[in-house]
């Protein structure tokens, strides 16, 4: 098994190059939206993607199915589209013997294993796609795209990274996962160390990845380093929580005003496990009332589909909220402490 | 550990002879001052006669927006008063800046005093001080009452802090625990409902998962960085 994939990860390095991609890219001729010529905090355009999983063919049929997502996100106005975390597992398909190596994998019963033999073995290819598709794509549609998330060593430690590709294709910002899954702690993956918060010519954001949105703490430091919005990058296997999003996601956004954008992944993984998770936009309860706020919602959690909203970033300077707008000094001060001792 | 846990209106009797714990819920307004002295008293007499542990609904003392809870003896365990006020009560009440927890014999409770149960500092507070779950009683006028309100405060104080949480409002109680100890994964034992709610449930089952948790905050290697934002 270990040949085939040490084989098969030879062969797509040697079938998949970044001028290839980058080809395949400039073979859809993207006419370059001007959805950033015109930007007020008043209404920011944002698009969460809920991607469907898919076996692909060929590179060209890949880069097409990627780009139809942001097409579709481009024509709704999108001035930032957010992508799933584990987005570079989705060209997993276009390794040679994938099928073998997938029927293979389904069996194994230790997904952490999985987990590690692929990043171990094809990190360097599915990195070199992820980042060279979703900087091109950002180039070519003048848009920001938050690529959702990519396994990468650096200095020997594996990260769980988010970036953040701007309308001139620059990387702008990254995020490391800050708390890893029971499987990826098992692989020995770090969690990040800090909460990059950036600015753009839309606001201030944040990005977060996996379940990372469940923790108070990421959000309270993002929303008070001036974070308007947060890019949350999410991709949930097991059992479904149907309340998540407004029990968690929507939560957040009320306890510390701001904006969240939440993009999933459906389908299949490579293991078999399934995924299902609605995409979603998110806004604190008095900036979306009637919504409840749910801004907007995918209408299922097994097909891809993108999720429009247009945010108003000046109402977040206005949220007063008879039951969640009084803070205690003394109190805050004691949950401070709480972190002291965590400094390492 | 199993308890057996009765949310009704106040001093109505448990709809089961075997509850351990009964949470009376909020009537139209919270108990006033000059009421407060006949309020607790008759908790004492309610917790004696029916042999419960007993949480009281909201009522004013000194100035502070007060939960009680009593042992089956009539004993007073300890008193919450509330950390956090609503705009409204904020003109006319104190917060208090003590979290407690109460270490009884059907667990380490902490009272959720109102609006507490939105305040993500004072829940984790309340976490690390041992907490093995949460009794929330909330007040509302019926025109801001809605299902998300519970979703924000009562479930998500649940699934941030992997323990169980009982909540009554004026109109609902339900009981909460972390999705994934829920048998149908959504968070749930008991749907907010407005009829009275008997239900048994384990809060010791919580324990494993909030464990994980406070070890993987512990472990992070970056909030200690931030000190300065989250003491804000």
């Amino acid at each position: 098994m270990d040949l085939l994939l040490r084989l098969s990860a030879f062969l797509a390095s040697l079938r998949v190059t970044q001028s290839k991609i980058v080809r395949a890219v400039e073979a859809l001729h993207i006419p370059p939206s001007s959805n950033l010529e015109f930007h007020d905090r008043r209404a920011v355009r944002v698009c969460a993607v809920q991607y469907e999983l898919k076996n692909y063919s060929s590179l060209q049929e890949y880069v097409s199915d990627i780009n139809g997502y942001i097409e579709k996100a481009v024509k709704t106005g999108a001035q930032m589209v957010v992508f799933p975390e584990g987005m570079s597992f989705s060209s997993l398909s276009l390794i040679p013997f994938y099928s073998k190596i997938e029927s293979r994998l389904k069996g194994t019963q230790d997904k952490a294993e999985v987990l590690e033999t692929l990043s171990e073995i094809f990190v360097d290819y599915l990195y070199e796609i992820y980042s060279t598709l979703f900087s091109h794509l950002a180039l070519s549609h003048r848009i920001y795209i938050v690529a959702g998330s990519t396994y990468l060593y650096e200095d020997d430690t594996l990260r769980n990274r988010a970036h953040l590709f701007g309308p001139a294709g620059g990387e702008l910002a990254v995020q490391d996962k800050l708390f890893p899954s029971g499987d990826e702690l098992s692989i020995g993956m770090t969690g990040g160390e800090r909460i990059e918060v950036t600015e753009t010519n839309l606001g201030h954001l944040a990005m977060m990845v996996g379940q990372d949105d469940e923790y108070y703490e990421p959000f309270k430091i993002a929303s008070l380093s001036g974070a308007d919005l947060i890019a949350l990058t999410a991709s949930c296997k097991g059992k479904k929580d149907p309340f998540r999003a407004v029990g968690a996601v929507a939560a957040r956004a009320y306890e510390y005003n701001v904006f969240c954008i939440r993009s999933t992944m459906v389908g299949r993984f490579v293991t078999g496990e399934k995924l299902s998770d609605q995409a979603g936009v998110y806004g604190p309860y008095p900036c979306a009332k009637e919504e409840h706020g749910v801004i907007a919602c995918a209408p299922n959690d097994t097909e891809g589909c993108i999720v429009a909203a247009r945010l108003d970033f000046q109402k977040l300077e206005n949220t007063l909220d008879n039951y969640n707008s009084y803070s205690n000094d003394a109190i805050s001060a004691q949950y401070g402490e709480l972190f002291q001792d965590y400094v390492k | 550990m199993n308890i057996k846990v009765c949310m009704t209106k106040p001093f109505s009797p448990p709809e089961s002879d075997d509850c351990t714990l009964v949470v009376f819920k909020n009537g139209e307004t919270i108990v006033t001052p000059e009421y407060e002295s006949l309020f607790l008293s008759s908790c004492q007499k309610y917790a004696q006669k029916y042999q419960v542990y007993l949480v009281s609904c909201l009522y004013e003392s000194n100035g502070y927006l007060c939960m009680a809870m009593f042992d089956p003896q009539g004993n007073t365990l300890g008193v919450q008063q509330a950390t956090h006020l609503n705009l409204e009560y904020l003109r006319r009440l104190r917060p208090s800046d003590q979290v407690e927890i109460l270490a009884t014999p059907i667990g380490n409770i902490f009272m959720s005093v109102d609006v507490d149960i939105y305040r993500p500092d004072v829940l984790r507070l309340a976490m690390f001080k041992g907490c093995d779950y949460i009794v929330s009683s909330q007040m509302f006028p019926l025109v801001d009452f809605s299902e998300e309100r519970i979703l924000f405060g009562a479930r998500s104080a649940s699934v941030a802090n992997r323990m169980p949480v009982l909540q009554v409002t004026p109109f609902s109680s339900a009981l909460m625990v972390p999705p994934e100890i829920s048998p149908d994964g959504s968070g749930f034992l008991v749907y907010p409902t407005g009829k009275p709610v008997t239900v048994q449930f384990d809060w010791e089952t919580a324990a494993i998962s909030r464990k994980v948790l406070i070890d993987s905050l512990l472990s992070s290697s970056c909030f200690g960085r931030y000190r300065n934002i989250l003491e804000k």
